[in-house]
């Protein structure tokens, strides 16, 4: 029990290193103040991390996402999500655009334009997560950009696959563009093998064993 | 295409068209420089991930306004590719302007009909005014007082409660008119309606019924005291003088109410009984005047 407190430590350390250059590069392109923390990274089954994530998305989301996927393979396998409170994206992405729209506020609607920034934004929080677990534990991982979709009534089963002797890898992404928050949540949905190669890496890194 | 140190090694012709610049004058060249949006912080990073990591990078046309025209939006796409051994990268450009100036219009086309939708509103506003509504007084015109006569007169048969009608007419407002003019006798008749509107209850209606003649449905009346109030309001503004237009106009009103269900059971028969009640004060009140001046 206490190597796994370890182990998620470790992982909140590695992800918020992630995050901040996330953050920065952001900030360059939308030449804004942007926040972007990872509170606490855990590790779960397939079961606890649908519990968790579908209270995620009762409390935070209500239901409806805006979801940024990868599915990734070569040496670790898996697929990761990076989801947003649906009703609050039109909002996000004027901000991200220096932009003010009156109508729609909270529809649920979306255009091309709406969906590509919200794929750069995926492509670069995404990347510096996987880059940076990647270049830690020296294993390649290869994937594309991601997929983006808004899902009305999303539930866990949408990102937890419980086959596969799968885990998952649950944590929230506090954004804050120039004070103004939003409660994203990142879902990896690993194997089993996948998530032991990490964690035994990490264990040689940072205990030597 | 470019190597890993961004020197431009292909160059075509669509990049040629978009860019305005020809192939042989950026081929060599670092991209930063021919495109100087690309100067950026941002861009060497994504370079240095995808030349050690290889996976792909993308940035959005509405991120990124004028990545290479200020004239059109276009998203890049970078892949790293290998050739002849050598990694070089891809940078793929999407023209995507045609999708801007759709979502554009788009929103010009929901901004005018929500400005038509605001002005139809208002239009409906005005024309239920003009429906309901008398046009010289403000109060209700008769169909309004259809509306609401047969809503509270089923909510008191439901509830138990008494439902008052006061019939209001105006004495002498013929001599009124024939005197002061009928621009005056009209001011006199909207001063009476707001004496009436300004005596009773938030939910009574007060009603312009003809020439001078007002009705008011009195709702919700469980006890005489609840009619007694708004009576006595009336009562001290019915018999006075008042002023318009510099004249000193004798104003004095004839009112008689009936109440259902003692009075009747429909909305005819207590219009009837309250003007019956209006006449034969009426007349007392001409009798009593009549004595005085004989006196």
């Amino acid at each position: 029990m206490a190597d796994n407190i370890s182990r998620e430590d470790i992982l909140t350390e590695l992800f918020n290193v992630g995050v901040g250059q996330a953050a920065s590069t952001l900030s360059d392109i939308i030449d804004k103040r942007i926040g972007l923390t990872i509170p606490n990274v855990r590790i779960l089954d397939a079961a606890k991390g649908k519990i968790e994530l579908n209270k995620y998305l009762l409390n935070v989301a209500e239901g409806a996402v805006m979801v940024s996927s990868i599915s990734f393979d070569s040496q670790l396998e898996g697929k990761v999500s990076l989801l947003f409170p649906a009703d609050k994206m039109h909002h996000f992405i004027d901000l991200c655009l220096h932009e003010t729209r009156d109508e729609f506020e909270n529809s649920l609607e979306f255009t091309d334009i709406d969906f590509d920034t919200i794929k750069e934004i995926g492509n670069i929080v995404i990347n510096s997560i996987i880059g940076e677990l990647s270049n830690t534990v020296n294993i390649p991982v290869e994937y594309t950009l991601p997929d983006i979709d808004v899902l009305n009534d999303a539930n866990a089963e949408h990102f937890v696959d419980c086959e596969d002797y799968r885990l998952v890898l649950m944590m929230f992404l506090a954004f804050d563009i120039e004070g103004t928050e939003i409660a994203g949540a990142i879902v990896i949905n690993m194997t089993l093998n996948s998530l032991d190669d990490i964690l035994n890496k990490i264990d040689k890194l940072y205990n030597g064993r | 295409m470019i190597t890993e140190d961004l020197e431009i090694t292909y160059w075509n012709p669509f990049m040629e068209r978009l860019s305005g610049k020809k192939s042989r004058e950026v081929l060599g060249k670092k991209v930063d420089q021919v495109l100087p949006a690309l100067e950026r912080p941002f861009f060497y990073s994504a370079v240095k991930r995808l030349t050690s990591g290889g996976n792909p990078v993308f940035f959005s046309a509405a991120m990124h306004r004028k990545l290479v025209n200020p004239d059109h939006r276009v998203n890049m796409k970078m892949n790293r590719v290998m050739l002849e051994g050598r990694s070089d990268l891809l940078l793929e450009f999407i023209d995507v302007t045609n999708q801007f100036q759709r979502i554009s219009q788009l929103r010009d086309y929901v901004s005018q009909l929500s400005h038509l939708n605001n002005q139809l509103k208002q239009k409906e506003k005005v024309i239920e005014k003009l429906a309901y509504y008398d046009k010289l007084t403000g109060v209700a015109n008769r169909a309004l007082f259809d509306k609401f006569a047969d809503k509270y007169l089923s909510m008191a048969k439901e509830h138990g409660t008494m439902l008052g009608l006061m019939f209001v007419d105006v004495n002498e407002f013929k001599l009124i008119n024939d005197t002061y003019g009928h621009n005056t006798g009209d001011k006199v008749m909207t001063r009476v309606a707001s004496l009436l509107t300004e005596s009773t209850r938030k939910n009574d209606i007060v009603c312009r019924y003809g020439g001078d003649e007002f009705l008011v449905l009195l709702p919700d009346i469980r006890t005489v005291r609840d009619y007694q109030a708004i009576a006595e309001r009336i009562e001290v503004n019915k018999k006075r003088h008042i002023v318009q237009d510099g004249y000193d106009i004798w104003l004095s009103l004839s009112i008689g109410i009936s109440f259902y269900p003692d009075d009747g059971t429909t909305i005819g028969d207590l219009i009837e009984k309250a003007d019956e009640y209006m006449y034969f004060n009426k007349h007392r009140l001409r009798a009593q005047q009549k004595d005085m001046f004989s006196e």
